[in-house]
Order: C-alpha cells, then sequence, then structure tokens
C-alpha cells in the first residue's frame, strides 16, 4: 500500500508536492526543493561570487530552512558567498529570548557568523525604554516602522552587500491578494518582485530565494531534516485583515494547489496602464531609507523621542517636519501640542 | 470488535497552542465495533484533547486547511484513498499521526510584540512591501 516515490521508484514515498503532484521519497524531495531554490538564484542573478549577504534570522521556520538551504547551496554550487546570520532585538524584555536561543543555535548548526542588531544599536532606544517614555497607547505606531526599518538599518551597519529573507510563495500570493483587495497599485507592483533593486546608500538591496517554494514544502523540509526552529511566534491574530487573506488563500490551495503559483504568476504579469500615478519614491533626507517625506517616518518618531516630544510623528504633524529638520525652533503650542501623553 | 488502538498523536507548527502547549500526546483508542478511521479520530481528538477554538482545527470533517498531516511519517495527501478511510490500526508497528499547524500566525496565541507592549493593539504589521 505505500505509495513509491515516482522520481526513483525505489523508496518509500514522503510527501505529495502541491506545485507538480508528484510523490516524492525524501531524499528525493531534499533535491528536488534545493535546486529549485538554486535555479531561482541563478535565473534571478541574485547574488554575485564575493558578495557578502546577510540572512534574516528569525528563528521561525522560514528562515531556518532559507539558512541551511543557502548554506548547503553556497557549497554545492561554489557561489562564493560570504554568509552572515543577522537577528533583530527589539530590546522588550523576554520577548526575544526563545528566538534568540533558536537563531543562537542555528549559528552553531550551520556555523554561520551571526549578528543581532539591537535597538539599542539602531535606533539608540529600546522598546522597553520607548514605552516608558511613549506609554502604553501610542507605542504601536512605534514598533510597526521600526520593526520595518530595523533589518534595512542593520544591514547598512554590517555593511552587508544583500539581505535575503525568508519569504515563501505563500507570503507573495497573500501579499498580492491584499494588495489587489486594497487596490494599492504601487505595492501590487512591486510585491512580486524578487528581489529590491539598490536605491541609494541608505537601502541594501533585498530579495527573496523562497519565492517559488510552497509553505508546505517549507514545513515538511524542515521536518524531515529535523531543523530546529521556534514555532510559536505569532504576529497575526487570524480576525485581522491578514489572517482573512491567509485563510481564503489556504481554502484556495486544497481545492487546487497550483492556485497559489497562479496568484503568484497573476501580480507578474499585471501591467499598468501608462500614465497610472504612483507615488514618488524619495528617500529619507536624513538616514537615506526610502520616504516619500522628506523626514522618513522612523526619523521623525525619534526625533520626538530625543527630544522629548513623544507625539511627534503619531499624530498628523507633517507641516512640523521641515522645521525640525532644518532645526528651527518650535512655538511653545507646537512643543505643548506634541509632549502630552494620554497614558 | 475492533480491539483498542494505541496511537502516537502530535501536533506541531503552532498547532500544540490549541492542545495547552502539548505535543505529543499517547492515547489509546477504545474498541469499537468498526475499525477506527482518520475522520473518527478527529472527532475522538476535537472531544478528547482539543482545548480551545475548534474552528482553528477543524473544518466539516476534516483539518482545518493550512494543517499537515502524516500519518506514519508520510504526508496524508499521497493516501490513495479518501483519507477518513485510512484505517488507525492497519499501520504496522503503531500508528503515529503528526498534525502540523503551518502558518504561525494562525493561532494568535503567541503575543505580537504590540500585544505585550500595549492594551490597544493595532495591526500595523499588515502593511508589507
Ligand atoms: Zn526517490
Ligand atoms: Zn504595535
Ligand atoms: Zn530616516
Amino acid at each position: 500500500m505505500p505509495v513509491l516515490c515516482s522520481s526513483c521508484s525505489e523508496k518509500r514515498a514522503v510527501l505529495k508536492r502541491p506545485k507538480t503532484g508528484h510523490s516524492l521519497c525524501k531524499a528525493c524531495f531534499f533535491w528536488a526543493f534545493e535546486e529549485e531554490v538554486h535555479r531561482t538564484i541563478v535565473a534571478a542573478k541574485l547574488f554575485r561570487p564575493g558578495e557578502t549577504v546577510g540572512v534574516a534570522a528569525s528563528g521561525g521556520k522560514d528562515s531556518t530552512v532559507l539558512a541551511h538551504v543557502m548554506k548547503l547551496l553556497n557549497e554545492r554550487h561554489s557561489y562564493g558567498l560570504e554568509l552572515m546570520l543577522i537577528s533583530v532585538d527589539e530590546g522588550i524584555t523576554g520577548y526575544r529570548d526563545d528566538s534568540l536561543e533558536t537563531v543562537k543555535r542555528n549559528q552553531q548548526q550551520y556555523e554561520l557568523p551571526l549578528k543581532i542588531v539591537s535597538y539599542e544599536e539602531l535606533y539608540g532606544w529600546t522598546m522597553d525604554a520607548i514605552v516608558k517614555q511613549v506609554g502604553l497607547k501610542n507605542n504601536c505606531t512605534f514598533c510597526g516602522v521600526f520593526r520595518r526599518q530595523a533589518l534595512d538599518r542593520g544591514a547598512v551597519m554590517l555593511k552587508v552587500d544583500k539581505i535575503c529573507t525568508g519569504h515563501n510563495a505563500d507570503d507573495v500570493a497573500e501579499t498580492v491578494l491584499m494588495n489587489i483587495l486594497r487596490g494599492d497599485i504601487a505595492r501590487l507592483r512591486r510585491c512580486t518582485a524578487i528581489s529590491t533593486a539598490s536605491e541609494g546608500d541608505g537601502v541594501v538591496p533585498r530579495c527573496k530565494p523562497l519565492k517559488y517554494a510552497y509553505e508546505k514544502e517549507i514545513v515538511l523540509y524542515a521536518y524531515f531534516k529535523k531543523l530546529d526552529y521556534f514555532s510559536t511566534e505569532c504576529i497575526y491574530s487570524p480576525n485581522a485583515y491578514r489572517g482573512y487573506a491567509r485563510t481564503f488563500l489556504k481554502d484556495l490551495e486544497s481545492i487546487r494547489p497550483s492556485s497559489i503559483m497562479d496568484i503568484i504568476h497573476s501580480g507578474e504579469n499585471l501591467s499598468f496602464r501608462e500614465g497610472v500615478k504612483m507615488p514618488v519614491q524619495g528617500t529619507c533626507s536624513r538616514c537615506g531609507y526610502i520616504s516619500s517625506q522628506a523626514l522618513c517616518k522612523s526619523c521623525v518618531l525619534l526625533e520626538g523621542l530625543n527630544r522629548g516630544l513623544p507625539k511627534l510623528g503619531i499624530g498628523k504633524h507633517h507641516r512640523l517636519h521641515e522645521k525640525i529638520l532644518s532645526q528651527q525652533p518650535l512655538t511653545e503650542r507646537e512643543e505643548r501640542k506634541l509632549k502630552s501623553v494620554d497614558f | 470488535m475492533a480491539a483498542p488502538v494505541a496511537v502516537h498523536l502530535e501536533f506541531g507548527g503552532g498547532a500544540e497552542l490549541l492542545f495547552d502547549g502539548v505535543k505529543e500526546h499517547h492515547v489509546t483508542l477504545p474498541s469499537q465495533s468498526e475499525p477506527w478511521d482518520m475522520k473518527q479520530l478527529l472527532v475522538w481528538i476535537q472531544r478528547n484533547l482539543l482545548k480551545e477554538r475548534p474552528e482553528l482545527f477543524v473544518q466539516g470533517d476534516t483539518v482545518r486547511p493550512g494543517i499537515l498531516v502524516l500519518i506514519n511519517d508520510a504526508d496524508w495527501e499521497l493516501m490513495v484513498s479518501p483519507w477518513s478511510h485510512v484505517h488507525c490500526q492497519m499501520m504496522w508497528g503503531g500508528f503515529r499521526c503528526v498534525l502540523l499547524c503551518m502558518r504561525e500566525g494562525s493561532y494568535g496565541r503567541m503575543p505580537d510584540m504590540c500585544n505585550i507592549l500595549s492594551v490597544d493593539h493595532q495591526m500595523i504589521s499588515d502593511r508589507v512591501t
């Protein structure tokens, strides 16, 4: 009754691949999975020999599989890359303990250097310190904005040439869906790209080598390889917008496994009518990060924190940015407005 | 009469959070007139082990999409017959069933950074480029 591997016809199959419908044994699955990532890397010319590449490591399944496969392919196919694990520590007592422990074990298992960049180093503030100053009600603005930039700032600080992240096919398909539902043309156009172009000194290019890897295969790869990963960090609640998109996608996949690939291809092949206005993407004049304003959101928030005006950047105070940028003094009224914090 | 069946159950990838965080369960299914199959096993799990939010675990009479099922370390999607007819005792050397949640985000249990810090949390991290 056991199903035989459709590739080697010798061993017992352990999974049915969602992408191809093939039944594969462990060894044939490992090989197929790894070589597909290799083909993705080669086809998109993601790396050049001699580059230093930071692997974003959270200790979760995607980044653990990514680190493992990058290390393996770098050796198998002589990419000539200098690999390094990069983790971010937000500085919240207890919050990162488990995931950083996992990353530290990964470092030893894969023999890769690990750099943990802390919010303290990146921003001069830990999240705990921010909460002390800002109170509990407003910090959500801070964690969203700071988290989005942390990896980029860390990569600049560590002087890596590129960062790769563990985004998989399901993540990409889900983001395509969400951007369609929101009518976000600019993001829709960007979200299927396998890598971001380097946009000046402030931004290190990012890429997603697992872009075409199904989540199911990532989970099974980690399971059969007995990779050590941390599985309970959860960012989205099922009732959040992304949660619905995710559930919808999983429902689609259970009816037709190729739908994940189909959605990615749809996203990649969308063309936009000429003359569709795109928001102009400038860069922050202080840190060089992509920003539509003169100062990026996190520099505004930081300026507020450093000046003891924590509300700066939380509400709509865009017209004050110019003033701050040119170091002009604020009026008393403006100061008062930015100082008050409701706990 | 089918004899009682010893089953080794394992929950992972976050699915264990619906079972008080316990990953491994060695259980014995009582004897009954018909042989135990996967569909009945799922109902049994729901009645006897599941601690909360069954909607995150089952959908209709099968597992919720996004949960992988491995039977004696093989993907249940390989089973030729409808999986509900996979009989629990037909596997030699015992019956081991692993249920892995694919998306660590699915259970909303482990606190987000914001949840730890803040009382009125809003989903800012939803915006991904
Ligand atoms: Zn094989
Ligand atoms: Zn938050
Ligand atoms: Zn900036």
